[in-house]
């Protein structure tokens, strides 16, 4: 019955998933091994791309991961369509990664919109500020995933949903569970904190240049 | 400071150096998970897989099964009911009785029955009646012997 009602709902409340991919949701409701497999091999490199981002450390990022996945399918049942599933499993990899977060005793950061070390311009005006044209070679992509990892978890986690894995700003909101306005503070915060970063590294270093 | 409203918001998300800070983020090379990694997601997944739901026709299937080991146990025991006899069947009062019996029986068998209560009385009462065996002097004569 629960199933009946569940399935209902995945029918009528969603628009973004696939029919195929309702069916698996539908059999992995049914703690269908080879459905619940199919969608390991979807999603398993986005969670752990968000994943690694939030743990400490590498092999925390795996167990993490790992954990999203036993978690996804022990409470499949509970699953009820409300939010789309990738919205579901990234809030399970947000929640897991808190938890990891709380248990080392590291704080999750607070940030508010006027948070500035030295009076955040939040406009870059600087001559050697030519975004279009730095190229993203290996040397630039350290810079940007240390300058990702040096902001706090708050902003880090809505940077990646929404610009790595490109989730509407409603979606975020309901994987982290925040209002759609702190959704969009937070990404303008961490995307200037990023733009410094690499201003930073344009300073010290000559970019290259196309 | 800039009033920082929901439309300034939106307009500044949509401003030039945003924009490519968000192509950045987006070309990141992505990790992928090894095999390994896997497969002991697998092993972790086949321990907490609860066991299927079984199929209607199982449970019927189980139900008769079950029905009839049931019924030929119990006609088993009840043909051992029958063909145990009666002593060993019964409680412990039972037993005790039937054993307080045959033994009862057989000491009668070994010993007699000897007097009653009322021949017990009727002897007791009686002192005159002494047997005379015990103090008669002997009943025969000296030729009795001489003929020998």
């Amino acid at each position: 019955m629960e199933l009946c009602i569940g399935a209902s709902r995945l029918k009528a409340g969603r628009t973004h998933e696939s029919a195929d991919e309702l069916a698996l949701i539908e059999r992995c409701q049914r703690q269908d091994c080879e459905a619940f497999g199919k969608i390991v091999d979807s999603y398993q490199n986005r969670i752990y791309g968000f994943v690694r981002r939030l743990a400490p450390n590498s092999e925390d990022a795996l167990d993490i991961t790992q954990d999203v996945f036993i978690r996804a399918f022990q409470n499949f049942s509970k699953f009820d369509g409300r939010s789309s599933l990738r919205s579901w499993l990234f809030r399970i990899a947000h929640n897991l990664c808190i938890d990891r977060a709380r248990k080392l005793g590291r704080r999750v950061d607070e940030v508010g919109f006027q948070d500035s070390e030295n009076g955040l311009e939040f406009e870059v005006a600087d001559d050697r500020w030519q975004a279009d044209r730095l190229l993203l070679n290996e040397e630039f992509c350290a810079v940007v995933e240390a300058a990702i990892v040096s902001m706090s978890e708050k902003l880090r986690s809505v940077l990646i949903l929404h610009d790595q894995e490109e989730m509407a700003y409603e979606d975020i909101a309901q994987a982290i569970g925040i209002p759609v306005g702190t959704v969009k503070s937070r990404l303008f915060l961490a995307r200037a904190h990023l733009q410094r970063a690499v201003i930073d590294y344009v300073g010290l270093s000559t970019p290259e240049v196309s | 400071m800039k009033n920082l409203d929901a439309d300034f918001l939106d307009e500044a998300l949509q401003s030039d150096s945003q924009q490519a800070v968000a192509r950045w983020v987006h070309e990141l090379p992505e990790e992928g998970l090894s095999l390994a990694w896997r497969s002991q997601l697998n092993e972790k997944l086949l321990v907490v897989a609860k066991p299927k739901p079984r199929r209607l026709s199982h449970w019927i299937l189980g139900s008769v099964g079950a029905a009839t080991v049931a019924g030929g146990l119990a006609g088993i025991f009840a043909l051992n009911l029958v063909q145990t006899p009666p002593s060993l069947v019964g409680n412990h009062l039972e037993g005790s009785i039937m054993a307080s019996h045959r033994k009862a029986a057989s000491m009668s068998e070994v010993a007699g029955s000897g007097l009653d209560f009322d021949e017990m009385v009727a002897s007791s009462s009686d002192s005159t009646s002494t047997p005379t065996s015990h103090t008669s002097p002997p009943q025969w004569k000296r030729e009795d012997v001489e003929d020998f």
